[in-house]
Formats: C-alpha cells, sequence, structure tokens
C-alpha cells in the first residue's frame, strides 16, 4: 500500500533539485583553465558534464534513500536514536584518522570510495532523531534542568569536535538546531537564557581565532581585503548585484568564470542571484520558505510526539542551513562552509537532507496511524495539544486525522 | 507551545524579510554599481614593489642603488582577439617569442603576463600612443636595481635576479609572482628578506581597455631595511687591477672583530646584467668563462698555503718550546733525510739560521728541523686552533665555503690508508703537500696573530664583532712572530720588500703553492706555482690584516705582497681623508 504522503512537500523538493542541477551545470560546465588544474589534481572529471553527471549519481543514490526514509516505521527510529547518535560521533572522529581527508586547512570529510562523506551532516540528521526521541520520553520535563542540560552537553561534545576539524559552521547550525528544539518542546526561558549567558563568553573566545577573527572583519568590510581575506564576499556581492531584478540570463554569469571560489558549492546562490537575478533568487527563498511551512504544518498535524518533533526537527534542520547559506553569500554573517540543502554540489548534504525529507514524507503519510499517545505523560507538552485536540477523534482506528484535515480545508 | 510556534514563526518572518531586503539593496539598489564591476572586469590589483633596501659600505657610501625600469605585460583574458604579429611588431620582440610567453602553461588567467623588461623611455611612448588597440596591454614600473661600482665587490654585494622555479616552490616564496625579483647572491640573497620591504597594493577599478576608473584602495609600500656591511669599497677599488689577467682573490679582516674589509675574487662578474634577466650570451659567457668568474675564490678555492703556513709552524715551535728563539741551524740548499733530499727553495742554502731569519728569509729547512722536533700532531693542534681546517662560517649564498685541510697521522690513516712519514710532517711543517686552506681562512689566521691569538669569526656585517676563540698565547711568541713579519716586509733579506709601505708599518709573510706538475718540467701558466701573501698594519695595534691569493701567480713576494700592500693603504688613506674630513669644521650646515 502507498501511504498517503504530502505530494506538495515532495513537488517542492523535486523543483529545488531542479533548481540546483541547473545551477550546478551552469556554474561547472564551463570553467576557466586555472580551475580545471586545480581539480584534475583532485581527480574529478572536469570535462562539461562532469559535476553534473557526479551530482546525478548522487542524486539517484539520494532517491533511493529517501525512499527507504519513507518506508521506514518510525518506532523503529526510536530504537535506532542513541545508537545513530553514537555512530555519527564515530564517523565524525573517523575524520582524524589517516581515512580523514583535509581540504583548504579543515579536517571535514571521510573517504569512501569512489567519494568523500561529510559527518556534520549525518550528526545533524542523528541529533534531530535523538532530540525529537529523548524530547517525547517520559524522563523528559520541560522544567527539569537535569533533562535540559543531557542535550546540551551532547550538543556540546559534538561541537568540541567540529571546532577540532575546524567547522565553525556545523558548530553553529547545531546549536540552532538543538535550541529551538529545546524552545519548541517548552524548555523554560530561564534555562535557555542561562545558556545563551554562557555561552556568550565561548563564542567571543572562538572569534577572536586569527583565521576567523580575519572573516570576521572580512564579513564587517569586506572592501578592506578585496583581494586577500574579502576576496569571496566581494566576488558575491558583484554576482548577486550584477545580476539586478531580472539577471543576466541563465548561463550567461561571468563570476563563475574562477572569480568567485566555491560558486557551485557554498556560494551557488549568489550564481542564481547573477543569472536569474532578484526574481530568481526570490523564487529560491520562497521554495524553502513553503518547504518549511509544509514541514511545520505536517508535525502540527501528527499527534504522535516523536514524529512531531522529528518534523519540527527536520523543517527546523533545513530550514536553518538555507539561512545561514543565504546570510552567508550576502554578507550579513561571517563566511562559512556550508552548502544550500538540495542546490549545492557535493554529496553528503544531499543525500541527508533526501533521507530527511523522506522522513518528512513518512512522518506526513502515517500522521493517521500513529498510535500511542503517551497520557500517563503528567504534564504533556503543549506541542501536542493542538493535535491532540483534533486528534483525539482520530483514536478511533481507522478514522484519519488527515482526511479530516483535508476535508476541512476544502 | 502554540505561542512558542507563534514567536518561532515570528523571528523567522523577520529574518526572511531581512533576507529579502538584503537581496533588494544589493541586486536592485546597488546593481549599476556591481554591473560596472563585473562588466569591466571589475578590479585590478596593482602591486607596487617596495623601494629595495640600500647596501652601504663600512663608511656608509652606497654599493647600490634603487632605479625605476618599466615592462609591458598583458592580461591573458584579452588574448582572444589579439594581433599578435602586430604586438610582435609594437614590442619589437619575435612574435615566436611572444608566442611562447603567451602559451606558457602555468599561466594564469588573470595574471598579467610579462612580455618584456627593462624598457626604454622610446617604448614606453610607442606602447602608450597604440595601447588602445590592445586591450589588456599595460605598462608597470618596477624596482630595478643599480650597482654603482660594477665589478667590484660583486661576489659580496651580489645581485638581484629573477626569481627560479625551483624557488618558487619554496613555502616562503611561493606566494610571489613567476618574475619576481629577489636577491640571488651574495649580500643581496643572504639579507633578501630584510632588504625586500613590503609591496604596496593599490586596488582599482579598470575598464575593459584596462584604464584606471577608480580608486577603491591604496597601501603605501613599505621601503626595506638598509644594510650596512663590513666591507670598504675602497679597497675594493684600488685592488680592481692590481690582479691583472690573474685569477686570484683578496680578504682583509679588522682583527679585534673579524669584520670583513675586503672580499674580492678575481675575476668577478659585474651584477648590473642579472637584474633585467641575464641575457643567454652574458650568461654563457659567465659560465664558460675558463677562468670561472662566479666562483668564489676567497671561500672555495683550496691550495696549499706554501710558506705563509710558516706562521702557524712558528707558533706551534714558540709555544711548545721545540726551538729556542736563537737556536741555530745550518742550510745547505736542503736536508738529507734518508734516500730522499728535502730541498730548501734557495738553491745555494742560507747558511746558519736562527728563529728571525728563518721567517724573514722563509727557510725551509730551518722549519725542516723544527717541524721534526714538533711532530704533526703538534702542529695540526694549532693550525686547527686558529681556524684552519673547519669553515670560517662567513655565509655568502649560494656559496658554499671549503673547509681547506690540515693533516694529521690519523686522518692519513683513514683517508689514504697509508701510515705517516717524517717526510709529510716536513713537507706540511712548510704547508706543502696535504694542507690546504682557503684566502679566507688565510687572512683569518693572519688576523688571530696579529690580534694576539684571539680568532674572531669573521663577519660582513658592519659592527658585527663576534665572540672569539682565544688561543692562548705567550706575549713572548707574539712579539718574536710580529718581529720577525715585520722583518719579512721591511728587513733587506726580508722575501716580501714588495709590500713595504711608506705610510705604514707591515708585516706579512709571503708563501708559494707549487704545482706539482711542475717538477716535471711543463711550462706555461697552467703550470706556474700559486702566490700568496698574508699581511698586516699596522705592526703595533694592527688594524688590518689581509690574505692575498694569486692563481698562477708565481712567487708570492713578487706577485701578491704588491697587491696586500695596495689594499693596506687603500685602506688606510682612506682613514686619513675621513680623519681630515671629521676635523674640517662643516661649512654646510
Amino acid at each position: 500500500m502507498i501511504k498517503s504522503y504530502d505530494k506538495w512537500l515532495l513537488v517542492i523538493v523535486l523543483l529545488l533539485i531542479v533548481i540546483g542541477l541547473t545551477a550546478v551545470y551552469s556554474a561547472t560546465s564551463v570553467t576557466s583553465p586555472d580551475v580545471i588544474e586545480k581539480f584534475k589534481k583532485k581527480e574529478i572529471d572536469v570535462t562539461q558534464f562532469g559535476f553534473l553527471k557526479k551530482q546525478l549519481f548522487t542524486l539517484s543514490l539520494g532517491f533511493v534513500m529517501m525512499l527507504i526514509a519513507f518506508k521506514v516505521p518510525l518506532d523503529y527510529l526510536k530504537k535506532i536514536a542513541i545508537p545513530l547518535l553514537i555512530f555519527s560521533m564515530i564517523c565524525l572522529l573517523l575524520v582524524f584518522t589517516p581515512l580523514g581527508a583535509t581540504v583548504n586547512g579543515a579536517r571535514r570529510w571521510i573517504r569512501i570510495w569512489p567519494s568523500s562523506f561529510q559527518p556534520s551532516e549525518l550528526v545533524k540528521l542523528s541529533m534531530v532523531i535523538f532530540m525529537s526521541w529523548y524530547m517525547s520520553i517520559k524522563f523528559y520535563k520541560q522544567n527539569n534542568f537535569k533533562t535540559f542540560i543531557i542535550p546540551i552537553a551532547i550538543m556540546a561534545l559534538f561541537q568540541v569536535v567540529f571546532l577540532k576539524q575546524p567547522d565553525f559552521g556545523a558548530v553553529m547550525s547545531l546549536a540552532l538546531l538543538t535550541v529551538s528544539l529545546l524552545f519548541l518542546s517548552g524548555v523554560k526561558l530561564r534555562y535557555l537564557s542561562l545558556f545563551a549567558v554562557l555561552a556568550v563568553p565561548v563564542v567571543i573566545k572562538l572569534i577572536k581565532e586569527p583565521y576567523r577573527w580575519k572573516r570576521v572583519v572580512a564579513f564587517l568590510d569586506p572592501w578592506s581585503d578585496a583581494k586577500g581575506s574579502g576576496f569571496q564576499l566581494v566576488q558575491s556581492f558583484i554576482a548577486l548585484g550584477s545580476g539586478g531584478l531580472r539577471g543576466v540570463g541563465l548561463g550567461e554569469g561571468r563570476q563563475k568564470l574562477s572569480y568567485l571560489p566555491e560558486i557551485h558549492t557554498d556560494f551557488i546562490f549568489s550564481l542564481i542571484g547573477e543569472e536569474l537575478g532578484f526574481i530568481g533568487a526570490v523564487f529560491v527563498v520562497a521554495l524553502f520558505l513553503v518547504l518549511f511551512l509544509r514541514g511545520l504544518a505536517i508535525a502540527r498535524r501528527t499527534e504522535d510526539r516523536f514524529s512531531q518533533y522529528l518534523a519540527y526537527g527536520i523543517s527546523i534542520m533545513i530550514g536553518v542551513q538555507a539561512v545561514i547559506n543565504f546570510f552567508v553569500v550576502t554578507g550579513m554573517v561571517p563566511t562559512k562552509g556550508l552548502p544550500l540543502p538540495f542546490i549545492s554540489y557535493g554529496g553528503s548534504s544531499l543525500i541527508i537532507n533526501m533521507i530527511a525529507v523522506g522522513l518528512l514524507l513518512n512522518v506526513s503519510a502515517s500522521g493517521s496511524s500513529s498510535q500511542q499517545f503517551d497520557d500517563s505523560q503528567p504534564k504533556p507538552a503543549p506541542v501536542a495539544r493542538v493535535p491532540l485536540h483534533r486528534g483525539e477523534m482520530r483514536r478511533h482506528k481507522g478514522f484519519s486525522y488527515r482526511h479530516i484535515n483535508q476535508g476541512s480545508s476544502r | 507551545m502554540i505561542t512558542r510556534i507563534k514567536i518561532g514563526s515570528l523571528i523567522i518572518a523577520a529574518v526572511i524579510a531581512l533576507f529579502v531586503f538584503r537581496l533588494g539593496y544589493l541586486q536592485i539598489l546597488h546593481r549599476e554599481q556591481y554591473q560596472k564591476l563585473s562588466e569591466n572586469n571589475r578590479l585590478r590589483i596593482i602591486k607596487s614593489p617596495a623601494p629595495r633596501g640600500i647596501i652601504y659600505d663600512r663608511n656608509g657610501v652606497p654599493l647600490v642603488k634603487n632605479i625605476p625600469t618599466f615592462s609591458v605585460s598583458i592580461v591573458p583574458e584579452n588574448l582572444k582577439n589579439l594581433d599578435r604579429n602586430a604586438l610582435a611588431g609594437l614590442l619589437e620582440m619575435p612574435a615566436q617569442e611572444i608566442e611562447e610567453k603567451l602559451n606558457k602553461k602555468d599561466n594564469s588567467p588573470f595574471v598579467p603576463i610579462k612580455l618584456k623588461l627593462g624598457l626604454n623611455f622610446n617604448d614606453i611612448a610607442r606602447i602608450e600612443a597604440m595601447r588602445s588597440d590592445f586591450p589588456g596591454l599595460f605598462v608597470e614600473t618596477e624596482v630595478g636595481r643599480e650597482y654603482l661600482f660594477g665589478k667590484s665587490g660583486s661576489h659580496v654585494i651580489g645581485y638581484l635576479g629573477k626569481i627560479t622555479q625551483a624557488q618558487l616552490t619554496r613555502p616562503d616564496l611561493k606566494h610571489f609572482p613567476p618574475d619576481a625579483l629577489i636577491g640571488q647572491w651574495g649580500a643581496e640573497a643572504l639579507h633578501d628578506e630584510r632588504l625586500r620591504g613590503t609591496p604596496g597594493e593599490r586596488i582599482v577599478e579598470i575598464d575593459a581597455l584596462g584604464r584606471e576608473l577608480r580608486l577603491i584602495q591604496q597601501k603605501q609600500a613599505i621601503k626595506g631595511g638598509d644594510i650596512h656591511l663590513s666591507i670598504d669599497i675602497n679597497i675594493h677599488k684600488a685592488i680592481e687591477n692590481a690582479f691583472g689577467e690573474k685569477a686570484g682573490a683578496l680578504v682583509a679582516i679588522k682583527p679585534a672583530s673579524g669584520e670583513i674589509l675586503a672580499l674580492e675574487s678575481l675575476p668577478s662578474f659585474d651584477p648590473n646584467v642579472f637584474v633585467m634577466g641575464v641575457a643567454p650570451q652574458d650568461w654563457k659567457a659567465l659560465t664558460e668563462n675558463k677562468k670561472k668568474p662566479l666562483l668564489n675564490r676567497a671561500l672555495q678555492s683550496q691550495y696549499p698555503p706554501g710558506s705563509t703556513f710558516k706562521i702557524v709552524t712558528a707558533i706551534t715551535a714558540l709555544e711548545e718550546e721545540a726551538v729556542k728563539p736563537d737556536m741555530k741551524f745550518t742550510c745547505t740548499g736542503g736536508l738529507g733525510f734518508g734516500k730522499w733530499t728535502f730541498g730548501c727553495w734557495k738553491k745555494g742554502g742560507h747558511g746558519s739560521v736562527d728563529f728571525h731569519r728563518g721567517i724573514v728569509e722563509s727557510c725551509d729547512v730551518y722549519f725542516y728541523e723544527v717541524g721534526k722536533r714538533l711532530g704533526m700532531d703538534k702542529i695540526y693542534k694549532y693550525a686547527v686552533a686558529l681556524g684552519l681546517g673547519k669553515e670560517t662560517g662567513v655565509e655568502l649564498p649560494p656559496v658554499k665555503e671549503s673547509k681547506g685541510l690540515v693533516p694529521n697521522p690519523q686522518w692519513k690513516r683513514e683517508k689514504k690508508k697509508l701510515s705517516w712519514f717524517l717526510g709529510d710532517t716536513f713537507i706540511s711543517a712548510i704547508g706543502q703537500g696535504f694542507v690546504s686552506t682557503t684566502p679566507i681562512q688565510m687572512a683569518s689566521v693572519m688576523a688571530a696573530v696579529a690580534n694576539n691569538g684571539s680568532v674572531c669569526k669573521p663577519t660582513l656585517i658592519k659592527g658585527g664583532s663576534l665572540p672569539k676563540d682565544a688561543v692562548k698565547l705567550k706575549p713572548e711568541t707574539i712579539k718574536m712572530i710580529k718581529d720577525a713579519l715585520q722583518g719579512v716586509v721591511n728587513e733587506p733579506n726580508g722575501t716580501a720588500k714588495g709590500a713595504k709601505s711608506a705610510i705604514v708599518l707591515t708585516g706579512g709573510k709571503t708563501g708559494t703553492a707549487q704545482v706539482v706538475s711542475k717538477r716535471k718540467g711543463l711550462g706555461g701558466e697552467r703550470f706556474m706555482d700559486h702566490a700568496w701573501f698574508v699581511a698586516f698594519a699596522p705592526v703595533e695595534n694592527p688594524e688590518i690584516a689581509v690574505a692575498v691569493f694569486v692563481e698562477h701567480g708565481g712567487g708570492g713576494g713578487a706577485v701578491a705582497a704588491p697587491i696586500a700592500k695596495k689594499a693596506i693603504e687603500a685602506y688606510f688613506k682612506k682613514e686619513d681623508t675621513k680623519k681630515e674630513q671629521e676635523n674640517r669644521p662643516n661649512d654646510s650646515d
């Protein structure tokens, strides 16, 4: 039986993927000789279709993974929440073994033939699954400091490893993700404020690190070192700015001619802005916004707490990454190496995000058939309140909340 | 939760709105500015080289000058519609050469390719007039270097030259452009980092023709630091022609500090030919010249020191009390030993010779006798203590200093697999046979003797007096030696009367390194002996110690001594003029 899932969510994701493939092709089909030289050394196929082919290959793998994620029983995820988290930690630590690969001075990848994998992407998803499980078990209480500090400690542990790589972008996105989830679960604001206050000095100390400080300075005034630390940002501005309202036309961009480094990965949004203009860029932003809202809607109409948090978590995970990427390319936050989900060239991010979407679709489809709601929880999270309210009707077997919802919305 | 979702949604709405505003700001409000940057090939970084530090001699005379030189480059991005033949005509260079430069494998598409260096003003005028026909072509100013004294002191001063492929792979030089000029030889190379300075940068917005539209940012170049060398260029100038056609070297050291007052190796080269990229024919001439102008004979030539080594033997003899100064040996022109006869250079013999006469007349037989009484191990000990058989430690890249050799029985056993004979001691005692030294080592020995036994590490930096290794010598020894060396120059029977100066009382010792083949009766310059002369002046409180070495020069007294005299007099004459200048009231103020 094919579960009835949120078709619009799938359409949006497919649209993003198609835009991504087009942008990656545009960015990599014409490359200047020095870029070709650079990639030849890494043994990457740099002919016209080389990058596209590899991305398509990743994509097909991504679809398989997405289908598996869609089919996997959600209860099973609860069981593997902790093992998965441990597994991601192991993967993350493998980066420091000979299996790890260093690119531009950062050890963020592990080599898996024929490609490489970035464990930090896996960590984000594992954290979402873990948090969803953790916040839905009896042990978890919003007003208990002990239960609050455990996920914070786990997060901090991952962050310490991220810093060793170093990967400040992953530190920030994991923090945003975890804290947002805790916030949603109804944790006392006092705890969150305390955490925020304690985090400030740590962040300041980290930012003072010379190479990061350079980036911060470059971000504050990229023109002061337009050929050095501010180069990438200035080139990104030029890409976006020269695009104007309607863009220079698909494939007509100039910044990809080796002016803007990493245009096919972290800075792909600049290419979209250059070639498709403000209209194209806002369209992409709108797609992510709709994706995010669909995710929230799925969460809202699910009454199983785990599934609900999972849906929130995945929506936030994708949303946070997209927003950080948008802010980076427009110089609103200091430069970090974070890809734009579904659009940037690169396997790890694409596959993990497709798995995440598969899970989200899974939740959307199983919202009706989800069973246990733990009544014994003395003070159930308000999360459940809304769906609970409507879902209570649905506790009669075979009665799908989703159908009611759809029916009522028409 | 509902409220929290609402709060979250508000935050997200704000974030998205903020971002869309930012996009609009960049893409709509500032579109024109960025479009211009994009269309006009945007930014060009024009580096303005930093003026290089100046190298001075010890008296503050500048040895080099920075001169502007002009070069023409093209941005490879503009190559598509380039009329290469027309460009060849404009630059007056073969089209093929341009083609080669443009097609080099390591060209990067946005880094200008340098086409021609060392343009004159006519070239520049012509290029500027025609530039609109060649987009991407532009003239750059660079800092060139002029060596004010040409060949004089070139081995020390060195030269600035184009960076080599090998150097470009070094981590500290990796970021240099492929045609950068860096110090390649001598002081220019050794102190390159200090002399280099920090290049300035102008970030300009340019149009498609390479015309500057607007200055975006400017960073001033910072001049490199100056270097004050210990050498006295007057000495170098004075001896420039003293060697004539001969090859050789001269090293002068200030005994009290180890500062090198002069270090010349002849023939030398004109550093000016290297600055604009050495022309192939010039390079060929330098490397194929049989006299090897690029060889630094002062540091690298190692030859038997001949009789100059007798200074070491004599010191050993007095210190070890092997002979009394008034003890006399009879020289009959040779010393028989077994079936061998070791000859004295004076065929008729010196007759009865004491310590003083032994040195003044350089009697070989006297030193055979001394050697026999000392044994080689003792001579070895003093020779090494005075700095022979090891590098003096002068740094002058890319030259690698030779070590020279002081033999002893152990060395002969290990290296030659032969046992040491008394005959070996004889010939070693007079500085022949296996003994070999470099000119800088002999200058160092002379300086140490002049300095009463304190050996200073030679340095090329002014004021760079360095820690001393003292060889403990008795005052009587020093007095005896200095007296004798003074006699060599000033007594009627002395072997170095050619070094006698009217200006300053000089002491010295001649030496002749035998060229082995001579004994076989071969003639011609190739088989003439090498001439040595070491000297110091004034005898009381010496200020300068000199070693002169003339390849195939013949006798040390006849050839090398006059050169040393010139160097010493140049030093003291200048001292006089300087003192006069100092005493004269300064009327320019």
